[in-house]
């Protein structure tokens, strides 16, 4: 912790009260935690709130808490198409007394209200968290071509081009230079894992401070024991998340599958999801399903308290997805949980598992490598060693000293 | 690039003998240089002299272009220079020296040269220039020889011999000769040195007050003097036992007072068929007139066999002097005059011209269109495009059905273009005259186009126009009126063309010879090869200018194109305070919907002035709204700049604002009406920015050819922005 207390202004995307993302999680944990330190935060966030309302809606929503909604802003959610929404937005932050303005993503803050407040506020530090990779991929910033799911491993504006044929090759070395235009005038960057921070490198862009701060799960989760993981649960695996095309869905079932075939001991619970998505999302998944029959389990959604719980009702904890994943909760609460986790062996998610220590990593994508990995991993007595091996997520202590010089402008490179 | 005029200056004439030199030829002279003009002759043998120009007259075939002064030309006859052989002939004036061409002239002998312009009963006049020392005579047959005194100033004449006011005419009486008396025909003849000049048969006393058909007196046909120097040359013996013709007839429709104290006359002359064209003229002679003459064929069928006629409109002005006007003809081998009926006699000069012969009208306003006598008819009370206007109004509108297809394009560089695919029957000796019609200020302007010759092929005419007069870029827009003449006939038509950009108009050139039924490629290459090459140096002389000055560091105006997408909008918006702490002034150039969110960044700002546009006009946007000329211009496409403020770098002039106006005008002529374009390819001319972007595909030897010819203006007239290379 910072000998003095600092007064810092958190601007998120979103707010948990109405969507739990990584992003907005990571914020208001971040909120939550420099408040509880003793320091001034104020988390403004932006939120739907209603009908559009021309000009925009600013609501205190508690002590330090405000809320926007961004209905002012163009499609992408880059930039403010209402002036007045926008206006009313940078008078409110101007107005907050804080040394440091800490930004948890552009999209849905705006790349022009940030310059505006940077001039705004020369006074201030201004401070970026790059949960993900939109600057560098119009993608939805995942990096992942937009025909077939190949993964891309470097932007260059002919190859995004190809990617969205309608667009030219300069239109997306405009829109490169349009971000890094304002990610230079930050003072310093934050990213929650080192391969983000590789990735902006290779794109162009080096912030003037670099920290590495993984996300903090917040006081609750960071508070709850570490226990021991229950014996005899190496043939039960465990999927959470959305099923969306990039969470490799299906390739855990089709690995699983195949594993099953081997070995009919195994058992697979999926929590956050429900047969019937899966299915519409993955058509041709239904006789690898039926194949399984009670082998595969679909535990529907949880509330984001009951996790570890969840997770220690499994042996492993499977991240399929075939993405590149920045840095998954997911992980962070399986590592607190004390689950080992399987993995794709790429991005975050490589990053974050040690192979061997935390678990056990997959190929990208590949059914039979996944097959292959759970039935290593059913093996007698693998489960144990490996969660005794594991690391815990970061803690409270080691995050706060960590992010303050981070804010404050003391975490040198 | 070279320049258009390779000379200043020409001798046309120099003769030397019996005691007198006459010296002739032109020179491009500054106005200034005028008052202190003076032709000077250097011989090998030590000879040098000067005399004082005063009587430099405007050649209409040498007009001024641009920044070239026009051309006067000169005649000036000395005496008492020692016999020379070989000189150099130069124009001196205050402000310099300008020699003349050929570097070494070699005299002919001196001839005497002049004009028996008529004779009747009592008189003979017309002019000489000849060696005082030798025999100069009317020649009366039978009759006896008057010695000819050149005692009158005749301003339509050209010759000058340093005197304030050269008297060359004469005019003769017979009072007291045999032929004063009337007895018989007689031939009157004027001969100087031995060489017979001019004749004219006398037939009796003259009428000179009687009927338009009394045609009394008959001379040899004269140039028309519209400021072109004329010069007759001695006259052929007449065949010995020709017939006498039946005399001229004038029938005079029409004389109109019209603007600026000229007179409209109308009328038809009738003669007996001789191969010539009859000319006419106001006397006392006006120093400048238009004529122009035009079949009749109404009343051509109902003459006589071996009698011809021709109808005539002449614009001259109104005689001065006490002397009452009269209207002269020569036809035929015979003259006549005529005094003038009054001004108000016959129809209104629109009536006069709507029922004309169109080819006579045509050619009128083509002659009032250059600027010579007839331009009085375009005097503004008489409607947009003066006494023309009701003419006009009744010439058709040129439609795709009068031929299998027809186009027609027009460029702001005052430009236009057209292709006619045409019916076999009407064959490729078809000639086209163009004449463009320009709005101004609510009038119509004409003006006359230089053709380059068409390019024909069995069905398919291509010809090409430029407006030679032009002095500013670009053009406005404006319609075309031409004569098509083939097989003997001739059509007359208005058309609107379609308004292309230079580059697109030559294309649509190269692109229509290409067609099926256009030339062969060999041909087309070569016609479109001398047409770029006139091209080239008819542009290069008007956009040809001083160095521009060292630019001042400020103010600085930045120039931002490839704004062409709205990420590069928002680039600018990131960008904008970095913008404002480096250049005094911002120039956004880019489609209206680019750049008009543009200026919606930086207009509410208020910290610098912010000016943007599509088309070359937002060129003047910074200059016409109070950008002091003396600063700088840099141009940065929007990813140069992006590059630029990464590295932090300063913003740093490389050309003088003052080129702005110039840019305009070469886009004009090569390039887009784009100014983002223009701006793009001046930084790639001039070494500071991206490859110049291309004139579309070059799929044919004729695009190619188009394309460098464009991209040679650039690379060309680059220098002209660079003060540095200037200096240099």
């Amino acid at each position: 912790m910072a000998e003095a207390p600092i007064a810092v202004c958190i601007i998120a995307h979103a707010h948990p009260a109405f969507t739990k993302g990584g992003g907005e999680m990571a914020a208001f944990r971040e909120f939550t935690t420099l408040r509880a330190a003793g320091h001034r935060a104020i988390l403004v966030a932006a939120a739907e709130m209603g009908p559009a309302v021309p000009g925009g809606r600013l609501l205190r929503h508690g002590p330090d808490e405000h809320l926007y909604d961004p209905y002012g802003m163009t499609e992408d959610r880059l930039f403010w198409s209402d002036l007045a929404a926008r206006e009313a937005l940078l008078a409110l932050l101007v107005a907050q007394p804080v040394q440091v303005f800490h930004i948890h993503h552009l999209w849905r803050v705006g790349l022009d209200l940030v310059a505006a407040l940077m001039e705004a506020r020369p006074d201030a530090r201004f401070v970026l968290t790059l949960h993900e990779m939109l600057a560098i991929c119009a993608h939805h910033g995942q990096m992942i071509r937009t025909r077939g799911r190949e993964l891309c491993h470097a932007s260059a504006p002919a190859l995004c081009a190809n990617c969205f044929p309608e667009r030219t090759p300069r239109h997306f070395a405009l829109r490169r230079a349009t971000w890094l235009t304002l990610l230079n005038r930050f003072d310093g960057a934050i990213y929650p894992s080192d391969f983000l921070r590789r990735r902006f490198r290779d794109w162009g862009f080096a912030a003037r401070e670099e920290t590495v701060l993984e996300n903090f799960l917040g006081e609750e989760l960071a508070a709850a024991p570490r226990a021991p993981a229950e014996p005899g649960l190496g043939q039960h695996f465990a999927f959470f998340g959305q099923p969306t095309p990039f969470k490799g869905l299906d390739v855990l079932i089709r690995g699983f599958a195949l594993a099953l075939a081997r070995e009919p001991g195994l058992f697979l619970s999926l929590h956050g999801c429900e047969r019937e998505e899966v299915l519409r999302l993955f058509p041709a998944l239904e006789a690898a399903l039926e194949a399984a029959g009670p082998a595969i389990f679909f535990a529907g959604r949880y509330d984001a308290g009951d996790v570890l719980g969840l997770m220690r009702l499994s042996g492993w904890v499977v991240v399929p997805s075939i993405w590149w994943e920045n840095s998954p909760v997911v992980i962070q609460e399986a590592r607190r949980a004390g689950v080992p986790l399987i993995v794709s062996d790429i991005g975050g998610m490589a990053e974050k598992v040690r192979p061997g220590l935390d678990g056990l990593h997959f190929r990208r994508g590949n059914a039979p490598d996944l097959a292959r990995v759970l039935l290593a991993a059913a093996a007698p007595g693998r489960q144990e060693a490996l969660a005794a091996s594991q690391a815990d997520s970061i803690g409270r202590e080691e995050f706060l000293a960590r992010l303050l010089p981070a804010l404050a402008g003391a975490a040198g490179g | 690039m070279s320049g258009v005029y390779a000379l200043d200056g020409y001798v046309d004439t120099a003769e030397h003998g019996d005691g007198v030199t006459l010296l002739g030829g032109w020179v491009r002279l500054p106005e200034a240089g005028l008052p202190s003009a003076r032709l000077r002759l250097t011989t090998p043998g030590g000879v040098s002299q000067d005399w004082p120009l005063t009587r430099l007259l405007a050649r209409r075939d040498l007009p001024a272009e641009g920044e070239v002064p026009a051309g006067r030309g000169f005649q000036l006859l000395v005496r008492g220079l020692p016999d020379w052989t070989e000189g150099a002939l130069a124009v001196v004036h205050a402000g310099g020296e300008i020699l003349l061409h050929p570097p070494a002239v070699n005299p002919a002998p001196f001839r005497p040269r002049g004009h028996l312009d008529g004779a009747d009963g009592k008189e003979a006049w017309g002019w000489l220039v000849h060696a005082p020392g030798t025999e100069a005579v009317i020649e009366m047959e039978g009759m006896g020889r008057l010695p000819v005194r050149c005692d009158i100033h005749r301003a339509d004449l050209p010759f000058d011999d340093g005197s304030p006011l050269p008297a060359f005419g004469f005019h003769l009486h017979f009072a007291g000769t045999a032929l004063a008396n009337g007895r018989g025909p007689r031939r009157v003849a004027l001969r100087a040195a031995g060489v017979k000049l001019g004749e004219v048969v006398v037939e009796g006393q003259a009428a000179i007050a009687g009927a338009p058909a009394g045609a009394e007196a008959g001379g040899r046909a004269n140039s028309r003097i519209t400021g072109l120097l004329a010069e007759a040359a001695p006259l052929p013996e007449p065949p010995p036992a020709a017939p006498p013709a039946e005399p001229p007839q004038l029938v005079l429709h029409a004389c109109r007072a019209v603007g600026g104290g000229h007179l409209l006359l109308a009328g038809r002359v009738e003669w007996t068929e001789d191969g010539g064209e009859p000319s006419l003229r106001l006397l006392p002679a006006s120093p400048a007139q238009s004529l122009v003459l035009f079949d009749e064929p109404d009343e051509l069928a109902g003459l006589a066999p071996g009698r011809t006629c021709r109808g005539f409109l002449l614009v001259a002005a109104r005689p001065g002097g006490t002397e009452p006007p009269m209207l002269e003809w020569v036809a035929g081998g015979q003259a006549g005059r005529q005094p003038l009926p009054g001004e108000a006699h016959g129809p209104t000069p629109d009536a006069v011209l709507h029922q004309a012969g169109w080819g006579g009208v045509f050619h009128l306003l083509r002659e009032a269109a250059g600027g010579g006598a007839a331009s009085a008819l375009l005097a503004p009370q008489l409607g947009p495009a003066g006494a023309f206007t009701r003419w006009l109004a009744g010439v058709p509108w040129l439609e795709p059905a009068d031929f299998p297809r027809v186009e027609a394009w027009a460029a702001p560089s005052g430009e236009c273009a057209m292709a006619f695919t045409l019916d076999p029957a009407i064959g490729p000796d078809t000639r086209l005259t163009l004449l463009a019609l320009l709005p101004e200020g609510g009038r119509v302007r004409p003006l006359p186009m230089a053709q380059s010759p068409a390019l024909t092929s069995e069905t398919m005419l291509l010809a090409h126009g430029l407006l030679p007069q032009l002095t500013e870029l670009p053009a406005p827009p404006f319609e075309l009126l031409m004569e098509m003449r083939h097989a003997g006939e001739a059509q007359w038509f208005r058309v609107s063309p379609r308004s292309l950009p230079a580059p697109l108009l030559l294309a649509a050139l190269h692109r229509h010879a290409a067609l099926p039924e256009g030339p062969e490629l060999g041909e087309t290459l070569a016609w479109l090869h001398d047409l770029l090459a006139a091209r080239e140096e008819s542009f290069a002389a008007m956009l040809i200018g001083a160095p521009p000055p060292l630019p001042a560091a400020r103010p600085l105006l930045l120039a931002l194109h490839g704004l062409d997408d709205a990420e590069a909008v928002r680039l600018l918006a990131m960008a904008a305070p970095a913008i404002e702490a480096r250049a005094d002034a911002v120039l956004l150039l880019g489609p209206r919907e680019f750049t008009e969110p543009g200026l919606e960044i930086f207009l509410p700002r208020g910290r610098i002035a912010a000016h943007g546009g599509a088309g070359l006009a937002a060129l003047r946007g910074p200059l016409r709204r109070g950008l002091d000329p003396a600063g700088g211009l840099l141009i940065l496409d929007m990813l140069e700049l992006a590059a630029a403020l990464e590295r932090e770098e300063a913003f740093q002039p490389r050309l003088p604002l003052s080129a702005l106006p110039l840019l305009e005008q070469i886009a004009t002529v090569a390039g887009l009406p784009d100014a983002a374009d223009a701006v793009a390819r001046l930084a790639a001319a001039t070494g500071a920015g991206l490859p110049p972007p291309g004139f579309g595909a070059q799929d044919s030897a004729a695009a190619r050819l188009v394309a460098t010819h464009l991209h040679g203006f650039w690379r060309g007239l680059a220098p002209l922005f660079q003060p540095e290379a200037a200096d240099g």
